[in-house]
């Protein structure tokens, strides 16, 4: 589609991916799904909170367990958390730009590594919790 | 497009994805806070607390008050793209996960 726009090649990416300005690239979707991807983008960050909130907890409240023990769950939950937090905005911004330039939405397994990382960290727990070292 | 709209509750919808992610933000501020006389270092945990609170707090209003401006424009038939406050709270939520990091580390050390 050569009368698209799409903003030419990205100037530079840092934490939070392509600093472009979306507003100005290809055309505007439909108000539905942009408040779609938003919500999308904002159920992520809530996902990046909780993995923070139980991490916290974990290492805070578990006091019957050793500190080795409450650092091998709480650690690698808020290292989950500071990066799904991190990779939400770069997916919302990336669909948006997908939409706006009439492309299909990306695939990646990122949602397939976190589930995984999340059921590694819970059975090493249950583990500690069975052994109680 | 103005007076017929189709976006449903959009608008509704999209502003309490907003408070629960606000709420969200105000429990882990508040973990923050609940362990701050175990860390290391309280006063670490007090300040990195209350910076989250008050994230969840400007979140809150912030929500509230682009709902209105979202509900004119939709009605005019606009976009409802708003980059910046995306990528404010994107970099928010970041902050405040690195910041739940810090606590972890603290009540560990």
């Amino acid at each position: 589609m050569p009368d698209i726009d799409d903003g030419g090649a990205p100037r530079r990416r840092g934490l939070l991916g392509d600093p472009r300005n979306l507003s100005e690239m290809g055309d505007e979707p439909d108000v539905r799904f942009t408040l779609a991807n938003e919500r999308t983008m904002l159920a992520w960050l809530r996902t990046a909170l909780a993995l923070g909130a139980a991490g916290l907890g974990a290492t805070e409240f578990l006091d019957s367990q050793p500190p080795l023990a409450r650092a091998a769950v709480g650690v690698p939950l808020v290292a989950l958390a500071v990066v799904t937090a991190a990779v939400a905005y770069r997916r919302w911004e990336r669909d948006e730009r997908s939409m706006r330039l009439h492309e299909p939405l990306p695939y990646d397994r990122f949602p397939q590594i976190l589930a995984l990382s999340i059921a590694a960290t819970v059975l090493v727990g249950l583990i500690l919790a069975i052994v109680h070292l | 497009m103005s007076g017929e709209r189709d976006t449903g509750l959009q608008n509704e919808r999209t502003s309490l994805a907003w408070v629960r992610t606000s709420i969200a933000f105000a429990v882990v501020g508040g973990l923050l806070l609940r362990g701050s006389h175990l860390m290391v270092a309280p006063v670490v945990g007090y300040v990195l607390g209350a910076a989250v609170i008050g994230a969840a707090a400007t979140a809150l209003y912030g929500q509230h008050a682009r709902y209105d401006v979202r509900e004119a424009r939709m009605d005019a038939g606009d976009g409802a793209l708003h980059q910046a406050s995306l990528r404010a709270l994107a970099f928010a939520t970041i902050a405040a996960c690195a910041s739940a990091a810090t606590g972890v580390l603290l009540l560990l050390a």
